[in-house]
């Protein structure tokens, strides 16, 4: 087998469209290609149309109008895989549009490179639409009857609620605090119209990042995207990026929230923040700290919490760069929960004043180089990373990222944990305790 | 003792990328997969036993506790040398494990000290180190773990729904136990467990990366000797009556609306090739009605039944097989109606050409994402050594998949002994 191209760890960019840049990483590794096209916008009082938009696309489009005929196509493309949604990017919502698809060792494998350039500007660009110009109502009906079952069922992962619950009083005042599918009360004020008016917005004036992930170089990248994938209509100034990055300090009193449901295991999630700015080299010291305390299971939290007392299944910690968020979870014996929770204040007080372990800081720094290193076989990671250093500034590679952290004394890590503070903790708690 | 035998490499070719597989049986009866993926930075490594929770006694008879699998599996992490995981992570490596009906898995990935860490993987496997202490502290961590499944509805569902279809089949046994039956657990049945079936015969390693063969070969025979140990596990099949256990089940948890989960009791293929035939027969089915877009799942889509949380999927083994499909819904009666409908409906109806082919292609696609990355290729060996399956046993069996074949297939399953699994919100 020849040895394949290795993939630079930072894509080829260049603007195609205004406020439109396309990121190449080419690589002939791969039996697949990449294409993902984000929409960067702020996470606000559109964040609930936003989710249901995505959901309408990627039912329909104007060619093939039914979730059938789409499905059919994607088969046709050899079960390429669509995906639009909405993500989170600190104070930002991402309206993202992405397709995979075989583009080897299948018959005439360029052109089917472009036909799933063709099909995911389709979905993205033409949807189907009603009469009234608006998209499709029925399938808008059936799709916000969807999108408030799926609110409702958020519930049902009882890990997940408790950090939704957390970070809803952490942020209550800031875009962060808002679920990025939205909220329930929102969808009576989504119509047909309203979500056209909102698609043709985002098409006209978005900033968009467009990833493309394949082997192809820039010049041919640049042609076929601007030829198969780009859609015309782009207004000369299309709108500011939204900020991404937002700090604050911790509140005074800690808020301590409980909520009770018909459960086995108990889950807290506990919210620290400072004013760590997701661009300075504090930021890069609370990283070390979230590490050492429960990145993973060389973390303090694992090896305190679950394997030497054995109260906890996880333990974890992780940092929220663009909001200087610390955030620990664990699901925990209920029984048990008053204890765990000494234990995590004791060895946050421990990490976070400079005392670092050196087998758990030593194991942090390896699984990043680890992580680092293996971005080469996963463009899908680059492609994250490189999302997030557009947003939030910082090392301009991952190696650069690596050389960061291990710059990072235990002097550093004592000073950014004086700055941050607890600030909301959220239990959920079985009904009998 | 065993006796001393050695075997060259065996090359095998995946018939859609033509990419090279090589296969052996190291000395001390350890079968060694390794895929050469030049050029990656990672390379994963797992190693697996043929031993998982269906198994329930010892080969001698004695009854073992259910869960001790999955026990067994978190027991393994600690050495003479302290946790293994603590090794692992030294050297950057990410690690993990996990127990099935039918196996369990360890395994790494790592993009420096390769060498190191396959040896620590090899170690792992040759011993069992525990205390009492430790075995009691790990019943804490176990029932957390299994008090966070009790939680998860699509864990509860599809354990329910096992229950209601199997009545005397181990596989109605969730794979973690109870509280109840890992208490008695303690370091004599599991040094017993361990010694019964975690001999190199029994065991399998995959090797996916860019690795020279010949140097994974030799930590093999490094760490346990060039003598076959122990021998391969042979599951004899469970007694299991074609009909189910219960036609419905029901219970009440803290979720926000109804999971209504149906199963079909099937029989599953002879033989290797058979039953590698007859389970991408049935995983074919369930694509074509309820993949997306598909024959039952699009109707009850657009008719409001169904939404994105509507999934299906065909599982079998050597003495079970079955198919489940599962929804979140309104309303619980009308739409098992309306889902047994649209399944007569299908069957009546017919699967098309075009269908075939679409299903066709999907499978084709899911199969060239293997190659993708190392652990996905790993998974798809471990896959073919489990089921003693060719590399191209997949594609041959999609080639030789027909309209009519498929059609009777269908028939079949619409016809077979049926269970429904309904979760409901507790009030």
């Amino acid at each position: 087998m020849a040895l394949a191209t290795r993939m630079r760890d930072v894509p080829v960019t260049r603007e195609i469209a205004p406020g439109v840049r396309l990121h190449l990483l080419r690589t002939d590794r791969f039996t697949t290609s990449y294409c993902r096209v984000a929409f960067h916008r702020d996470l606000g009082a559109e964040a609930t149309a936003t989710a249901v938009l995505a959901q309408v696309l990627q039912s329909a489009t104007a060619k093939h109008p039914s979730r059938k005929a789409l499905a059919d196509r994607l088969g046709d493309l050899y079960g390429a895989s669509l995906h639009v949604g909405v993500s989170k990017l600190g104070d930002r919502q991402l309206f993202v549009g992405s397709l995979d698809w075989p583009t080897a060792h299948v018959p005439r494998a360029r052109g089917v490179l472009v036909q799933g350039l063709r099909l995911l500007r389709e979905v993205i660009c033409e949807p189907k639409r009603g009469p009234a110009g608006g998209l499709a109502p029925e399938i808008v009906a059936t799709e916000i009857a969807n999108h408030r079952h799926a609110l409702r069922s958020q519930r049902d992962d009882k890990g997940r609620h408790a950090l939704r619950g957390c970070l809803q009083t952490l942020c209550a005042d800031e875009p962060y605090g808002l679920e990025v599918q939205g909220r329930e009360e929102d969808l009576a004020s989504v119509t047909p119209e309203g979500l056209a008016a909102l698609h043709g917005r985002l098409l006209a004036r978005a900033p968009v990042e467009v990833f493309l992930v394949g082997d192809l170089g820039l010049r041919e990248a640049t042609a076929v995207v601007r030829k198969h994938l780009l859609w015309p209509g782009r207004e000369a100034r299309p709108a500011r990026v939204p900020p991404a990055a937002s700090v604050r300090s911790a509140r005074a009193r800690p808020r301590h929230l409980v909520e009770h449901e018909a459960i086995t295991q108990g889950k807290v999630v506990l919210g620290s923040r400072g004013r760590i700015r997701a661009d300075s080299t504090a930021s890069v010291a609370a990283e070390t700290l979230a590490g050492v305390l429960g990145g993973g299971s060389y973390g303090r939290l694992f090896k305190v919490v679950r394997e030497e007392h054995g109260l906890c299944y996880y333990a974890s910690a992780s940092w929220h760069r663009p909001k200087g968020i610390l955030l620990v979870q664990i699901g925990v014996d209920p029984a048990q929960e008053a204890r765990a929770r000494r234990m995590i204040a004791r060895l946050t007080k421990e990490v976070g004043g400079g005392q670092l372990d050196p087998a758990a800081h030593d194991a942090f720094l390896r699984a990043v180089e680890h992580a680092v290193a293996a971005m080469q076989d996963s463009p899908r990671s680059i492609v994250a990373w490189y999302q997030q250093r557009l947003a939030l500034g910082g090392a301009g590679t991952p190696a650069a990222v690596l050389a960061a952290l291990r710059r990072v004394t235990p002097a550093q890590v004592r000073a950014v944990g004086s700055r941050i503070a607890l600030d909301t903790t959220f239990a959920l708690r079985p009904e009998e305790a | 003792m065993g006796t001393t035998l050695r075997t060259p490499w065996e090359t095998l070719r995946e018939p859609l990328t033509k990419r090279q597989v090589l296969r052996t049986r190291a000395g001390c009866g350890m079968t060694v997969w390794v895929a050469p993926m030049p050029g990656y930075r990672k390379a994963h490594a797992m190693i697996t036993t043929r031993y998982g929770s269906l198994d329930t006694h010892l080969p001698d008879g004695t009854q073992l506790p259910d869960g001790i699998a999955h026990f067994l599996e978190h027991k393994m992490f600690q050495t003479q040398s302290g946790d293994v995981f603590d090794l692992y992570a030294a050297r950057g490596a990410s690690a993990n494990a996990f127990t099935t009906f039918t196996h369990t898995s360890y395994l790494f990935t790592s993009t420096r000290g390769f060498d190191e860490n396959l040896d620590t993987l090899l170690e792992t496997m040759a011993s069992i180190t525990t205390t009492t202490e430790g075995i009691e502290r790990e019943k804490g961590i176990i029932g957390q773990e299994l008090a966070m499944y009790d939680d998860d509805p699509g864990w509860r569902g599809y354990f329910g729904l096992l229950q209601a279809l199997y009545r005397r089949h181990p596989v109605r046994i969730d794979i973690g136990g109870t509280a109840q039956t890992i208490a008695p657990i303690d370091a004599a049945i599991l040094r017993q467990t361990h010694s019964a079936y975690y001999s190199p015969a029994n065991l399998m390693l995959f090797v996916a990366g860019d690795v020279e063969p010949a140097e994974v070969l030799a930590h093999v025979d490094q760490t346990f000797g060039t003598r076959v140990l122990g021998r391969r596990h042979r599951r004899p099949a469970a007694a299991e009556p074609a009909r189910v256990a219960e036609r419905s089940r029901s219970e009440a948890l803290a979720i926000s609306r109804p999971h209504v989960w149906l199963g079909f009791k099937d029989v599953p293929g002879r033989g290797p090739a058979g039953r590698v035939r007859r389970r991408v027969q049935g995983a074919m089915l369930m694509e074509i009605l309820c993949g997306d877009g598909g024959l039952v799942q699009a109707p009850l889509y657009d008719e409001g039944w169904v939404d994105d949380t509507f999934g299906a999927s065909y599982e079998a083994e050597h003495d079970y097989a079955f198919a489940w499909m599962a929804a979140e819904v309104d309303a619980v009666k009308p739409f098992q109606r309306r889902l047994r409908a649209a399944l007569r409906d299908a069957a009546a109806q017919g699967i098309g050409a075009a269908d075939l082919e679409r299903c066709r292609r999907r499978f084709l696609g899911r199969h060239l994402r293997v190659f993708n990355a190392p652990e996905s290729c790993v998974a798809w060996m471990q896959g073919i050594a489990l089921e003693d399956a060719a590399p191209g046993a997949l594609v041959a069996a999609l080639d030789a998949a027909t309209v009519r074949g498929l059609q009777r297939r269908l028939r079949e399953l619409v016809a077979a002994p049926y269970a429904w699994m309904l979760l409901t919100p507790r009030r």
